[in-house]
């Protein structure tokens, strides 16, 4: 119609004066099958001299205006006063009410979901029980489906028969309100076992693929993570989201009969194929749109030391015992949903371990013969890539520093240096006690060395029994695996569970703080409920910290007499707590605030982090950013007087932290300490060897997508005749609009002929 | 440039020009020679430069359909295997497409 207000335009000449009226016809939009609505305004605003043949003008147009809208209203939902054709048509979900599950690539496969450029749409289908998706599976015969899949449901055989049945376009996952949460794992049964230790040529046969798959680790995995889909998966969160799709099926497909609720999903992935190849089309410069495909995963890993890092020694072999633990997690929907709260109270107990260390005066620190690093490895969960890259600086010089001559920097540090290396794993499941595990084919020495720590611990550790691992197994899913594959160092991990995990729900969307709390909150709990509720695991873990810190001590060459500060090490249980509270419920809290850097803008959410390491920025991410800030303020020195509280860039051997501290004083805290931030990133992607080099390291990258990418709406699906019927009208108004402009552009000069044309 | 208005002597001259320019890998010449001169060719009357126009527009049809089905089935060829190519397809590829192989 816009080429019917521009010959208005022309033949009336536009001149404004006093006496101009304005006529507006109601605006209107033709939407054939809601694809390319046209807002049409119309707006004529005329000299009283072209005034009469406005009318006749006009008397055209609402002709026309009554034809189209006949036309149209005979399929009976394209035509609407303003602009809002797609609100008539279409249903949206907010962004925000679902999960999505992205494309992954590693050095060989591709994982995770995508739809097509345009999204993917089906009729919904509504599978709420095993007869349901059985019946399902053997009499869907339309052309697309899209299914609405209950949450017990949705599992990894289940997804690979929809994903068999080549008419599933896409699959929503919902939970109902009375559901439970199942024992379900998404990762491997046999997690993390790529690139472990018994994964190479014949070392340790008897453990190679979990003991010969004798004793899984996450018995409970199905592996779905791992899986490829070439349909979207959403999870819904919303409960009245779920019941518009629920009551929409209900509604229209039951009996199935025109017009049919139809469901279109969009998620569509950028990189395909595996890292090799997506890495190579990023990087090619030669092409036209110079699009990204992906981008690699990787975060910070943090590094600090009990005792400075200065200049002047070097480090001296058997000198430093190495506290690790792992920070991220990941599950099917990593992006939007990273769970891992039982995998959190490892590092947690590690920052309780650090506090208590961290409280020995100086001339105590200094007097240990060996120092203790605390290192957090970011990217864990995807091959390792934390401890991997630590293992490949180790080698190079580059750790916990990258070498600069002109630079003052701390004795590089590698494997040789260190005399123990201790992890905390799991411990969210304290029942019967811990573990203590190793790798039972490590050399006679090193190993006696094992046994004489894990006696140390027993001793120490009266409350919270520590057992060793059973006998038959080899070392549990852990960074120390990817260590000891560079040397045989004493090396403990300690484990709320001995030969398969106790968390019956490893990265699963249910493996939450809730969970660990066996479903004792709701959303009416109140803070200091919580607090109460956290009270016997932080009993637990506080107990182990202060068994593993006095160890520490111990085999650090602290000495055991009646003036030593050994009775006085204890991790208190108040932090473990808030150490709990915040991590794993709400982020919020006094312990993060007082630690943000000073003056920092940004606000704490108060929704637990998601830890999943997403894509490499060279910064550290919120979760290892608030660690590493907690870890500094507890190992290093807290400056009373202090000018400015900046690091020097030409000394790395110390940083100065200024955070907010309780914010009674308006400077804040400043922090001197050892702490150092590592790459958690799989060198080949940054060396750009990624081809020489997938066989033995995992390259992890994460496919792009836009803002746009992600889409969910609801919409009536005609009949195929309705449909052919509205196109019909729609071309008709066409043609007819084009003749009537055809005829009143030639007749121009005698409808109106006033002398102004 | 009206063909109408031209010498017999100065439209052959044209026409060889545009045939002997197709072989610098220009086929769109040949491909314009044979559309602009197969009138004056074959259905106007005789005069004395139209036999060799003729060959000219002829073999300007031949290789202008030859180029053609060339670049038609190297289309179809790199289509179906790009995929498979690998580096080499991408590195050839002007766009490569998102999402897929």
């Amino acid at each position: 119609m816009t080429y019917c207000k521009l010959m208005l335009k022309h033949t009336c000449n536009w001149k404004v004066s006093e006496n101009v009226k304005l006529y507006r016809i109601v605006d209107y939009t033709i939407d054939y099958y809601g694809y390319g609505a046209l807002p049409l305004p119309f707006e004529i605003n005329c000299l009283n001299s072209c005034h009469r043949f406005m009318h006749i003008i006009m008397m055209s147009d609402l002709v026309l205006l009554m034809v189209i809208t006949y036309l149209t209203s005979l399929s009976g939902k394209c035509f609407s006063q303003s602009s809002k054709v797609y609100s008539l048509v279409y249903q949206d979900f907010a962004e925000d009410t679902y999960d999505k599950c992205v494309r992954l690539l590693n050095g060989t496969h591709e994982i995770g979901c995508q739809s097509s450029t345009e999204g993917n749409t089906g009729i919904l289908v509504h599978l709420n029980e095993t007869a349901v998706l059985n019946k399902f599976l053997e009499s869907g015969t339309r052309k697309h489906y899209v299914v609405l899949l209950e949450s017990s449901l949705f599992e990894r055989n289940i997804m690979l028969r929809l994903k068999a049945k080549e008419n599933v376009q896409g699959v929503i996952v919902y939970e109902a309100d009375n559901f439970y949460q199942r024992a379900w794992s998404p990762d491997l049964s046999c997690t993390s076992d790529r690139f472990g230790l018994y994964s190479n040529g014949s070392y340790g046969r008897e453990y190679q693929e979990c003991n010969n798959g004798a004793k899984l680790w996450n018995p409970l995995g199905d592996g779905i993570t791992e899986e490829s889909f070439p349909f979207p998966v959403f999870y819904m969160r919303s409960s009245s989201g779920r019941d518009r799709l629920i009551n929409c099926y209900k509604d229209y497909n039951v009996p199935e009969a025109y017009p049919l609720c139809s469901v279109q999903m969009k998620s569509h992935m950028f990189g395909a194929v595996d890292s090799v190849t997506c890495t190579r089309r990023s990087n090619l410069q030669n092409s036209f749109t110079s699009v990204g495909y992906c981008d690699p995963l990787g975060g910070m890993n943090v590094v600090t030391s009990l005792q400075k890092m200065t200049s002047d020694v070097s480090s001296k072999k058997d000198s430093i015992i190495l506290v690790s633990a792992a920070l991220d997690s990941r599950s099917f929907m990593s992006s939007f949903t990273a769970p891992g709260a039982d995998m959190a109270t490892g590092f947690i107990t590690l920052l309780g371990v650090a506090n208590a260390l961290g409280q020995l005066t100086k001339t105590q620190k200094l007097e240990l013969s060996k120092n203790i690093m605390f290192i957090l490895f970011d990217g864990e969960a995807f091959d390792h890539m934390g401890s991997t890259r630590m293992m490949y600086d180790m080698k190079n010089g580059d750790f916990p520093v990258n070498r600069d001559s002109e630079k003052t920097q701390p004795p590089p540090v590698n494997l040789t240096h260190v005399s123990h290396i201790f992890e905390l794993g799991q411990l969210g499941y304290i029942r019967d006690g811990v573990w203590a595990h190793y790798n039972p084919i490590s050399s006679k020495a090193v190993l006696n060395s094992v046994y004489d720590a894990i006696n140390v611990l027993q001793n120490l550790s009266a409350s919270v029994p520590v057992q060793n691992q059973s006998t038959g197994i080899g070392l549990v899913p852990s960074s120390l695996q990817t260590i000891l594959q560079h040397r045989d160092v004493p090396g403990v991990v300690l484990t709320d569970y001995d030969d398969q995990f106790t968390n019956r729900q490893y990265f699963s969307r249910f493996d939450t703080l809730k969970n660990i709390l066996s479903l004792r909150y709701n959303q009416n709990t109140t803070d200091e409920q919580i607090m109460d509720l956290l009270q016997p695991i932080a009993q637990n873990l506080s107990n182990i910290a202060t068994a593993i810190a006095k160890m520490l001590y111990l085999i650090a060459g602290g000495s055991h007499t009646s003036t030593s500060p050994l009775d006085n090490i204890t991790v208190d249980q108040n932090m473990m707590n808030d150490l709990l509270y915040c991590f794993l419920y709400n982020p919020n809290c006094d312990l993060f605030n007082e630690h943000l850097p000073l003056n920092s803008k940004a606000n704490l959410s108060s929704i637990s982090y998601r830890r999943y390491t997403s894509v490499y920025t060279g910064e550290v991410s919120d979760y290892a950013g608030i660690s590493m800030n907690i870890l500094a303020s507890f190992t290093g020195e807290k400056l009373q007087n202090f000018t400015e509280c900046l690091s020097k860039s030409d000394d790395q051997t110390v940083r100065y932290f200024n955070m907010n501290g309780n914010r009674s004083v308006a400077e804040g805290v400043c922090i001197l300490s050892s702490t150092f931030a590592t790459k958690a990133l799989a060198f080949p992607l940054e060396t750009k060897k990624l081809q020489e080099n997938i066989a033995m390291y995992g390259v992890w990258t994460e496919s792009r997508w836009t803002k746009t990418t992600f889409r969910l709406r609801l919409f009536l699906l005609q009949d195929e005749l309705s449909q052919g019927m509205v196109l019909l009208a729609g071309l008709l108004v066409m043609l007819t609009s084009f003749a009537t402009v055809y005829v009143l552009n030639e007749k121009a000069a005698i409808l109106f002929n006033t002398g102004i044309v | 440039m009206n063909l109408e208005k031209m010498q017999n002597a100065e439209k052959l001259k044209l026409c060889r020009r545009y045939y002997f320019g197709g072989f610098l890998a220009l086929p769109f010449l040949w491909a314009v020679n044979a559309v602009w001169f197969v009138r004056e060719a074959f259905f106007k009357p005789h005069f004395e430069e139209q036999a060799e126009m003729r060959k000219y527009v002829i073999r300007s049809t031949i290789g202008a359909v030859v180029w053609v089905a060339g670049i038609i089935a190297w289309n179809v060829i790199f289509q179906l295997n790009r995929a498979s190519w690998g580096e080499v397809a991408d590195r050839i590829s002007y766009v490569i497409p998102t999402g897929i192989p």
